[in-house]
């Protein structure tokens, strides 16, 4: 490393779905959402979850972070259960989230003045994620001033800056055009390559999912969602997102996901 | 209506709202202010009867260089602590009206059965006008400036607590997941993410409230109070003097617009993002 880091390495933490069914109530009426889904992401593992929308993707996803309780089952992070959001898990939504007052900077540097860190090491380690991410320069402009693509990177800042082990990711790219949304994923892989942590990432995209991860998860379609399949992508890393390899792989899952 | 229609009438809004440029606002402003201005002089120059009950510019604001004394006798006051007196006052009124109000919205917000309890009176006591609390700030605290800040705090208060309330209700959900997810306290959430939410709302229907409260404080001093920019008015009726009134409604409209550019701009620099969106 060619300066010394104010990010500081962790252990790998695990993340257990056990069981899970989640009922939702509207006018009246229960929907079953999430039937008895049982899912073990090893520590520094990236796993995607495909389905299509409106499947309970992003509710399983609020579940693990722990802003909504599931009816029934339970999660554990690194052995412990789930009861609200905490610290080593972050999230990161399809809108990037941030907050329109602060700066980039500010914005990743929320969590670290919300625990009194003092100005100087927080501008440090705002400062030292904004650059991993690729906007060292964009850390005094506002949120206003940024485009979609540097929102999002800002948004994965900030989760990582607060001390995420687990980082979950609702659909992030989704708003992103295609170039955006290609620049993303390579950041996302050369970040998940450097820090290992542990990623669940929700998408629709079956191609983005393949590329990304090291095993798929296929949720049935709605209106009660189970898992219907987990692939596992052998493909060594890093990975080309042009190869043949992505293609066949990509043909094989869209066919389970038929049957 | 279809879509083409819809977008050309947006885009006439726009042209109407957005294409005058500050260059041309003030020269064609300032070109149309002159033109009044210059009739005016010209009418004052005549003998109609229009020229003694509005004395042109030329005659009011002569009155107002050095060593004029507004008032009688032991009251007299120079002209720049009348201007003072009511800036104050409404100012006065405006700030602790706008805090007080975000802290008794935001804990109204809070506070479920006691918000039921309270809003219908809020809602009952809002539409009362600054003006109608006169009476009852004379009463209470007499002729002096206590008067004028309670009418400004009672004219802007309800409506800008109901606002507050409104205000939390609509924070966005996901602003306070991102708070929880970073690990804010529910203090910290208020303080840190609810507070700068609602803030930019808030001040933008202070500034709506201005104009009643700037009204009332001058009527007040018309009414009871015997010094600030009303009671130039007042004292130029009671001295048959129009110069004196028009000296004073001038002022009325000079300060006024000031004020509401210094509340603009507060708006647009200070408190400038949008309440709900990024």
């Amino acid at each position: 490393m060619p300066f010394p880091s104010v990010i500081a390495s962790s252990p790998l933490i695990d993340v257990r779905v056990q069981g899970v069914s989640h009922l939702w109530r509207h006018n009246e009426v229960e929907h079953l959402v999430l039937k008895d889904i049982n899912l073990h992401v090893e520590g520094g593992e990236f796993i995607s979850i495909v389905g299509p929308s409106g499947c309970g993707k992003s509710t399983l996803l609020r579940i693990i972070a722990g802003l909504q309780i599931p009816s029934d089952g339970e999660v554990l992070i690194g052995g412990v259960s789930v009861v609200g959001p905490r610290s080593d898990v972050g999230m990161v939504f399809q809108e990037a989230s941030l907050f329109p007052w602060l700066t980039a900077a500010g914005n990743v540097g929320f969590g670290a003045h919300l625990k009194g860190v003092p100005a100087v090491e927080r501008k440090a380690l705002s400062l030292e994620w904004l650059q991993r991410v690729g906007l060292a320069q964009a850390a005094k402009l506002y949120p206003h001033q940024l485009s979609g693509g540097m929102k999002q990177r800002v948004a994965i800042a900030r989760a990582l800056a607060n001390g995420a082990q687990v980082l979950l990711m609702d659909e992030p790219f989704a708003a992103l055009d295609y170039v955006a949304r290609k620049a993303m994923q390579e950041l996302l892989i050369e970040l998940w390559a450097e820090f290992r942590k542990t990623v669940i990432f929700v998408t629709h995209h079956i191609d983005e999912a393949v590329l990304l991860s090291d095993r798929v998860v296929m949720l049935t379609p709605g209106p009660t969602a189970s898992i219907a399949h987990i692939v596992k992508i052998d493909a060594i890393r890093p990975r080309s997102a042009d190869g043949e390899w992505l293609d066949s792989e990509i043909r094989q899952v869209r066919l389970l996901g038929r049957n | 209506m279809n879509l083409s229609t819809e977008v050309k009438q947006a885009q006439m809004l726009y042209t109407i709202f957005m294409r005058d440029r500050l260059s041309e606002r003030i020269l064609y402003g300032g070109l149309s202010i002159l033109l009044v201005w210059g009739l005016w002089e010209l009418l004052g120059r005549t003998d109609l009867m229009a020229a003694k009950i509005f004395p042109p510019p030329s005659q009011f604001i002569q009155s107002m260089s050095s060593g004029f004394k507004l008032g009688l006798a032991s009251q007299t006051t120079e002209i720049h602590t009348a201007i003072l007196a009511s800036v104050w006052r409404v100012t006065m009124g405006l700030t602790l009206g706008f805090f007080a109000s975000v802290a008794v919205g935001c804990g109204l917000a809070v506070s479920g059965k006691f918000r039921l309890c309270v809003m219908p009176l809020l809602s009952l006591l809002a539409p009362v006008a600054p003006v109608a609390w006169i009476p009852l700030a004379l009463v209470m605290f007499g002729l002096g400036n206590g008067s004028a800040v309670f009418i400004v705090f009672m004219g802007v208060f309800f409506t800008l607590t109901i606002g507050c309330v409104e205000a939390v209700a609509q924070v966005s959900t996901r602003r306070l997941e991102v708070a929880a997810l970073s690990g804010a306290t529910p203090w910290q959430t208020w303080w840190f993410v609810v507070v700068p939410s609602i803030l930019p709302a808030v001040f933008s229907s202070l500034r709506l409230n201005f104009v009643a409260a700037w009204m009332a404080v001058l009527a007040a001093e018309m009414t009871g109070l015997r010094d600030g920019l009303g009671a130039i008015i007042m004292t130029g009726r009671n001295l048959f003097d129009n110069r004196m009134i028009l000296l004073g409604m001038f002022l009325i409209g000079v300060t006024g617009f000031v004020c509401d550019q210094a509340l603009r701009f507060i708006q647009r620099k200070v408190l400038w993002w949008p309440s709900n969106r990024e």
